[in-house]
């Protein structure tokens, strides 16, 4: 038992990118200030299209996603010119998309924003004998979902590989508020997805 | 990136310590949220029709600005310029009208700028319905749009002049023996307008300067000069 399911997990390789790096990306973005061409940010999209818009549904549905990722790749063309190239343009395109998804919650549902942002969900929502028992893939997926709204971005901005600094910067926390958020969420995912009977011999 | 290609994990033995345990622990759940991060990125991505229609609906967009910064700027500052004219127009005291007097003194011919009451330059009219707020801002932009339209019309000219500071204002002085008092009041207030005040510091510390007037000899513009006057013998 225990940790034995991960390995039933399938291997996946790593997406294949684009093939631009992350200091063409600033560079395409800072030619394209200079002349507005739509082909220059198709590369941009090409690039970063994937990755913003599993990061929206990961913290929203399939629709909002969508709708969301549109907006901010406009918010991207219309303020390009206002990129100075100091952060990375997947770290400002991130900010966009972070930014638009909290607008959106708050438009929706203005006196749960809190709740999103900070409370636990309810851990009723999904028996924990019933996760414990579970072997899959999704169970992980449902036990991320089940995280704080601030440690779930936190973690889905990590394994986008953001660093801790570009975390920060996405989402206007501080480095260490950062740290704890992610501290907390992999403790918080280890203690639902270790067996209780596994925890009890550990504490032996 | 962590990927565990090593098959099934072996159960450790019971006597693993707590800290091997948990850095075990740890191990295996980095692995395993890459993987799932992985797997699930590779799940959830925009199809080819999702993607399609984005990228129409985001790249059929024209940029707003999409100019450069020079442009920007340009923009800004005619956004400024604009802000300034409704500033002065606010600004400007209802009862105060820009007024040039003009007297002859020998060969010289005085003008005399300053800031005058406006009953002073216009009889009061017979008493009608006083004007709403709305419609004195509407008549006073109006003034100030007509005096702009008309400076623009006209064609300015620009003389050097000596500058020389008095208790009540500047006396400017042109070789054409013309003679200009810009009185305090009037000083003041296009030092109030004026938003670079550096740039006015630089005209009270020049000795000469380049005036700028209007058809109708109102002053348009004062510029530090950078040389005295050559006047024709």
């Amino acid at each position: 038992m225990g940790w034995n399911w991960i390995a039933r997990l399938a291997v996946i390789g790593r997406p294949q990118m684009a093939g631009i790096t992350q200091a063409d990306s600033r560079l395409l973005l800072l030619q394209y200030q200079q002349q507005p061409d739509p082909a220059l940010l198709q590369q941009l999209f090409l690039r970063y299209a994937d990755a913003l818009y599993h990061f929206l549904l990961k913290q929203s549905d399939a629709e909002m996603a969508q709708d969301l990722s549109q907006q901010a790749w406009i918010q991207l063309m219309l303020h390009a010119g206002s990129y100075q190239g100091q952060s990375s343009v997947k770290t400002w395109l991130f900010s966009i998309g972070r930014n638009l998804l909290i607008d959106e919650w708050r438009r929706q549902r203005p006196q749960a924003e809190q709740d999103l942002l900070e409370q636990l969900p309810d851990p009723a929502a999904k028996p924990l004998q019933q996760l414990l028992q579970a072997e899959q893939l999704a169970d992980l997926d449902q036990a991320i979902q089940r995280l704080p709204a601030v440690q779930r971005e936190a973690l889905l901005l990590q394994l986008e590989d953001f660093s801790l600094a570009q975390i920060s910067e996405i989402t206007g926390a501080g480095a260490e508020t950062v740290k704890t958020r992610l501290r907390y969420a992999r403790q918080q995912l280890q203690h639902w997805l270790t067996p209780a009977e596994e925890e009890s011999n550990d504490d032996r | 990136m962590t990927t565990d290609k090593s098959g099934p994990l072996p159960q450790e033995p019971s006597t693993e310590s707590p800290a091997a345990t948990e850095t075990r622990a740890a191990q295996q759940l980095e692995a395993a949220l890459r993987q799932w991060h992985q797997h699930s990125k590779q799940q959830h991505r925009l199809d080819s029709a999702q993607r399609l229609a984005l990228q129409q609906l985001v790249f059929k967009e024209k940029p707003l600005r999409q100019s450069g910064h020079w442009q920007r700027g340009m923009q800004q500052m005619v956004a400024l310029a604009a802000c300034m004219l409704v500033l002065v127009v606010w600004l400007t005291p209802p009862e105060l009208m820009y007024q040039i007097e003009q007297q002859q003194q020998g060969l010289y011919t005085i003008q005399i700028h300053q800031l005058a009451p406006a009953s002073d330059l216009h009889p009061s009219a017979p008493a009608t319905s006083a004007p709403t707020a709305a419609q004195q801002r509407q008549q006073q932009y109006q003034l100030v749009y007509q005096d702009y339209l008309h400076s623009q019309q006209q064609v300015a000219r620009t003389v050097a002049v000596w500058r020389e500071s008095k208790s009540d204002g500047w006396q400017l002085q042109s070789c054409d023996h013309l003679q200009v008092q810009v009185q305090a009041d009037l000083l003041a207030a296009l030092k109030q307008q004026q938003a670079d005040q550096q740039q006015w510091q630089l005209l009270e510390q020049s000795r000469y300067l380049l005036l700028t007037t209007g058809a109708q000899g109102q002053i348009l513009a004062l510029k530090p000069g950078v040389e005295a006057p050559h006047c024709a013998i």
